[in-house]
């Protein structure tokens, strides 16, 4: 298993409702100091769901897009975040740099 | 080599190897308009056509270097360099349709365009199979174990049970 860092982009396994076993992206969010915790990470998705304020959206070919190794425009949707099991990782595709905007967003939530 | 910074300046040789490419098949549409008979492009760009394969060739064994040092390096500076190619090679993936239909063009001499085309697919090759050997030596396919292990499926269930499809 290789050292995972804050704002690394990573592609995980997912179960797809109709294809079976796919791969999505997740930004590591906070990483584990013991190998047995699972890696935080934040959740992207390809489908807007309308909730414009607490969402980042990244166009696959601009640069930020690029640096993060997405294949799709995607949505970064800070305030679902889960834990990953390490075995659940496939490879790192790229770096966010957009940690900061996403912070923002959880401590807005957080605050009320 | 010690750090991956030293190995990037060396890359701008890829980058100048398309530019390259991209150039030439400028050239090569803007002189035929003006030109008679497409043989006469190709016989103007013999040189040019060595230089391609010069330029692909050095590249190969500059990436095969890279690829047989590569066990030796640190992780962190394994995972840049696999990251690295597999970016440039998911970047060739899409830049070398287009190059191709621009190629597809009849009024282009077909020996030269043909002679384009291998020496894409070269380098794509090249790139693939050093991407692959890297990316093998780093990261373990865990795909089979989580389909043969009903605990794990259903927890990767589980983690993506209340979100869309990506």
């Amino acid at each position: 298993m290789i050292k995972l860092y804050r704002g690394d982009v990573i592609e995980v396994y997912y179960i797809d409702s109709k294809k079976g076993l796919k791969k999505r992206p997740v930004i590591v969010f906070q990483n584990p100091p013991k190998k047995s915790i699972d890696t935080i990470s934040v959740y992207c998705t390809s489908q807007n769901d309308g909730d414009d304020d607490n969402v980042i959206f990244i166009e696959s070919d601009s640069e930020e897009g690029r640096n993060m190794g997405l294949t799709k425009d995607t949505y970064i949707r800070p305030l679902i975040i889960r834990p990953i099991d390490s075995k659940f990782f496939v490879r790192k595709i790229g770096k966010c740099s957009l940690m900061q905007e996403i912070q923002k967003i959880v401590d807005r939530r957080m605050a009320s | 080599m010690n750090n991956i910074t030293l190995i990037k300046p060396d890359w701008e040789k890829f980058e100048s190897f398309l530019d390259f490419i991209s150039d030439l098949i400028k050239e090569i549409n803007e002189s035929h308009k003006s030109a008679a008979i497409s043989v006469a492009v190709f016989c103007h760009d013999v040189k040019a056509c060595h230089d391609l394969r010069k330029n692909r060739k050095s590249l190969g064994k500059f990436i095969k270097s890279i690829t047989k040092d590569f066990p030796n390096f640190s992780e962190k500076k394994q995972v840049a360099l696999e990251l690295l190619l597999y970016n440039t090679l998911n970047d060739l993936k899409k830049i070398i349709p287009t190059i191709e239909s621009e190629l597809k063009d009849n009024t282009i001499f077909i020996g030269f365009r043909l002679f384009l085309i291998r020496e894409l697919k070269r380098t794509l090759h090249i790139f693939s199979r050093a991407q692959h050997k890297m990316s093998q030596q780093i990261y373990k396919d865990n795909s089979e174990e989580i389909l043969g292990n009903p605990e794990l499926y259903n927890k990767l269930v589980n983690t993506w049970a209340d979100v869309d499809d990506y």
